[in-house]
């Protein structure tokens, strides 16, 4: 089992890599500028779908964290970078996830109102938090303020934005595959329920939050070194409605329905370029017109695989 | 792990004097029980006597404004409903409240993460040893469904299942967190004359083969009649009376609550 | 001292008002239907819009400004009353009955829908809204300033305020409303119609938005197509601040947060003064979830 594991490992990481360095020969930037984005797009649906989509929770906040993770690892890169150890790859790698963390921790407060509030109340209190994240930022003059933070080195590629998609998607797999997961399931199904089985709700509410944010920190600062300039303007409250839109058009709770979310949300925007100014119209009427004619998303609560499986049984 | 449960004699609960108002009104007075281990007991009474609201406090649903409750030596007022689990109470719901999106195996397992041993990096690398404690879970949880007889069901959505199976569903993910005490709130509601009778025999036999306490609310009297040792009849959110069902059967009080004669 | 302190209550007085009157449609709607209105913050950007038009095509037939004025926000209000009524019909009404999360993404999505097709028609620039009355000072001294608009806001709302309270006290679709939002199902099986009550709330609810964005317009004559978005927001946190649901409650929700925003400004920094806001929601929220003047209601086990 092991060794079977480590290979499948060994060998997504050398495709992702081959992939990359095909990509760079032979693609114009503009293609794998748009490629990359629906990678983050993916991590940013995978991760809030485990506070809206399986905790039941509804957070409105997900820029946030995002924006914790990007600066945190910008800073770490740039203002901070005390020794050239921070340009390298794998620097920049540490820089990332210790903004995942730091977004971890922002989680952890955000997700503490949870406790008290439900549906859209939380919305509320999430988008709140969401905006004075911002707002901090926005009045840091050490991380450039409104003016944003240039320079940051542009370290995140395919190939590593990819590797945290496939990190992101089996972390998360696993952990809804748990025991943690399905207590984590069972809030969103009836609270009550779950609380009277001996699921401390509370802690699995934060459990969600905590987890999520951290790959919301993440997909930030992949962001963050990928375009290699971030300013409080790239964390509006319309990002973290694109982030609900992706996770609403895949399926609430539907991992795999999230990454297609994350995907569709990230290039509709390309493919309508030919109506140009229309298409920011046509985005919100279709987010419309699938909640009155397919109110649980794409997917629903399936995986895209499950479809497959239930169409070869019957 | 069922070896385990059935060493677990039932449990010994007192409950003193609970009380609890909703504005004003009081729902519960005083409402005292003694469940001795292995002891089936009735809970009985009309239409909004209170019954549901007793499980409530019980479970920490609600929290009493007074009154104690203890369960083989340990307190239980003011612990949450997740520590109340823990201590060894198990409830199910009058109206039904499973976890209508996940598969029926599921929902049993939901119960179980109370003791699950794995942490969470066992998760993410998937360990041995979360394999092997997953696999004992799915084992013991198929083995309890069999018991209710819904383990063709397993990969079902608990939505799917039929009235009946869904309150049979109840009763095993209730007991999948290995009860002291089992409070069964109204399991037969909704079934015909045959369903009902064939629950009765179900939770007859619950008793032994789970070594629990059970503690059963009833609308319909003579349902319970026959399984029950000792049956307590609430009204207005107070004990009317307390006896074996020969004695509530001939209780003028009881006849009169149930008749509305006033 | 004195002074800017009293500069600030006036300031605050007047911005206060203005979200006051937004206020009060997303606490009418919560109280009927149990959703934010997402879209109401967008409709009262569509009102200043309106109004800026009608001021162009106005005034150069009336000529009496006080009469210019009151025809603009009358106009305003009725367009206003138009949209909210579309996007009930249209987006709202087929998902009655659907879970409340469906209804929250809808009102974000015709949100963003409006907001967009703001900066299509109107172009994303800011357009500079006609100064409908001149502006005078009343008062003046020691640095401290009342000027005849801020009193006009203040007063206006007041009115329109005064008016809402009359139709919810004592008009039959009122005490009707009063019913819908006290329990919808019940208010159904006792014969009102919830239907009618609903379109009764969005046209006063969108009213009062087209009247706020004249008096907005007036006093920050700047509008933009997304002028809607922070507006709308801080409307809504005065509201849960007062109760939602409770209609005093987000006049006063309203006005608490004007001053309170003023005072950020004058003695903390311009920039913390969306912050604020937000701010307070998350500490009435923590410590008084149901608001000043609400109540919670608790699930049934």
């Amino acid at each position: 089992m092991k060794v079977f594991q480590s290979a499948i490992l060994i060998a997504v990481v050398g495709i992702l890599y081959s992939v990359n360095y095909l990509l760079e020969d032979m693609v114009n930037p503009y293609v794998i500028r748009v490629i990359v984005n629906c990678g983050i797009g993916m991590i940013l649906a995978m991760s809030l779908n485990l506070v809206n989509g399986c905790a039941g929770q509804f957070s409105l906040g997900h820029a946030g964290f995002m924006a914790v993770g990007a600066y945190t690892s910008a800073t770490l890169t740039t203002v901070l970078a005390l020794s050239p150890f921070f340009k390298t790859d794998v620097g920049v790698g540490c820089a990332i996830v210790t903004g995942g963390v730091a977004a971890a921790l922002a989680g952890y407060l955000v997700g503490l109102p949870s406790l008290r509030l439900k549906g859209d109340y939380l919305a509320i209190v999430t988008l709140g938090f969401g905006e004075i994240i911002r707002i901090i930022f926005l009045n840091i003059e050490d991380v450039g303020g409104a003016r944003g933070l240039p320079g940051i080195p542009p370290r995140a590629n395919f190939f590593w934005v990819y590797l945290w998609v496939v990190i992101t998607f089996m972390a998360l797999l696993r952990l809804l595959r748990s025991s943690y997961g399905r207590a984590i399931l069972s809030v969103r199904e009836n609270e009550i329920a779950a609380e009277s089985m001996g699921v401390d709700i509370s802690k699995y509410k934060i459990v969600a939050f905590v987890v999520s944010s951290f790959f919301a920190g993440i997909a930030g600062g992949l962001f963050a070194h990928f375009q290699s300039f971030i300013d409080p303007n790239s964390f509006v409250f319309n990002k973290s409605v694109e982030a609900v839109i992706m996770v609403v058009m895949g399926g609430m709770g539907s991992l795999s329905g999230a990454i297609f979310g994350g995907i569709i949300v990230t290039l509709l925007p390309e493919l309508l370029r030919v109506f140009e100014q229309y298409r920011m119209v046509i985005f919100p009427l279709i987010l419309i017109i699938l909640m009155l004619v397919r109110p649980m998303g794409l997917f629903g609560h399936k995986e895209i695989w499950e479809l497959f499986k239930k169409k070869a049984s019957s | 792990m069922t070896a385990e449960s059935n060493q677990i004699l039932g449990g010994d609960f007192k409950v003193d004097s609970l009380s609890i108002a909703f504005g004003g009104l009081k729902a519960v007075n005083q409402f005292s029980l003694h469940l001795k281990p292995m002891e089936l007991q009735g809970l009985i009474g009309p239409n909004g006597a209170g019954k549901t609201t007793c499980f409530n406090l019980i479970t920490g649903v609600y929290l009493p404004d007074s009154g104690s409750m203890v369960l083989n030596g340990k307190s239980l007022v003011g612990l949450n409903p997740h520590q109340i689990a823990e201590a060894g109470i198990a409830r199910t719901f009058q109206n039904i409240r499973l976890f209508a999106d996940l598969t029926v195996l599921e929902n049993v397992m939901v119960s179980y993460h109370m003791r699950v041993e794995y942490g969470y990096w066992d998760v993410f690398l998937r360990t041995p040893k979360y394999y092997r404690i997953e696999k004992q879970f799915r084992e013991s949880a198929s083995e309890l469904l069999k018991v209710m007889g819904l383990e063709n069901r397993k990969e079902d959505k608990a939505k799917s299942l039929s009235y009946g199976d869904q309150r049979r569903l109840e009763i095993a993910r209730a007991l999948a967190t290995q009860p002291k005490v089992l409070l069964l709130d109204e399991p037969a509601a909704g079934l015909n004359t045959q369903e009902k009778a064939a629950l009765m025999g179900t939770i007859a036999d619950i008793r032994n083969k789970f070594k629990t306490t059970i503690l059963l609310i009833e609308h319909d009297m003579k349902l319970v009649m026959g399984i029950c040792e000792k049956i307590t009849v609430l009204d207005h959110g107070e004990i009317i009376a307390v006896g074996t069902p020969r004695e509530i059967q001939d209780n003028p009080k009881v006849i009169e609550a149930y008749l509305g004669v006033g | 001292m004195l002074q800017a302190f009293l500069q600030n209550i006036i300031n605050g007085l007047a911005q206060g008002s203005v979200y006051a009157l937004v206020a009060l449609g997303y606490t009418m709607v919560y109280g009927v239907l149990q959703f934010i209105n997402f879209a109401h913050s967008d409709i009262f950007m569509l009102g200043a819009f309106s109004g800026y038009y009608l001021a162009k095509w106005l005034s150069p037939a009336i000529q009496n400004p006080m009469l210019l004025m009151v025809s603009i926000i009358l106009g305003s209000m009725a367009f206003c009353v138009a949209v909210g009524l579309t996007v009930e019909r249209i987006a709202y009404r087929p998902l009655r009955g659907a879970p409340r999360l469906n209804v929250l993404i809808t009102a974000i999505g015709v949100s963003l829908f409006l907001e967009n097709l703001g900066q299509i028609i109107f172009g994303a620039d800011p357009q500079v809204f006609p100064a409908l009355i001149p502006t005078r000072s009343l008062l003046e001294g020691d640095g401290l300033v009342l000027n005849n608009i801020q009193l006009t806001v203040v007063l206006v709302s007041l009115i329109l305020m005064g008016v809402l309270h009359w139709i919810v006290r004592h008009t039959k679709l009122g005490i009707a409303m009063r019913a819908v939002s006290f329990d919808i199902e019940v208010a159904n099986l006792m014969g009102i119609p919830t239907d009618t009550i609903i379109i009764f709330t969005f046209t006063i609810g969108s009213s009062l938005a087209g009247a706020a964005s004249i008096l907005y317009g007036l006093s920050y004559p700047k509008i933009e197509p997304l002028l809607g978005m922070m507006i709308g927001l801080k409307a809504f946190v005065a509201a849960v601040f007062g109760g939602i649901g409770s209609i005093l409650g987000a006049a006063v929700g309203g006005i608490v947060l004007g001053l309170a925003e003023s005072f950020t400004v004058y003695y903390i920094s311009s920039t913390f003064r969306d912050a604020i806001a937000f701010g307070i929601l998350i500490l009435i929220l923590l410590f008084r979830p149901a608001g000043l003047f609400g109540t919670f209601r608790r699930e049934k086990v």
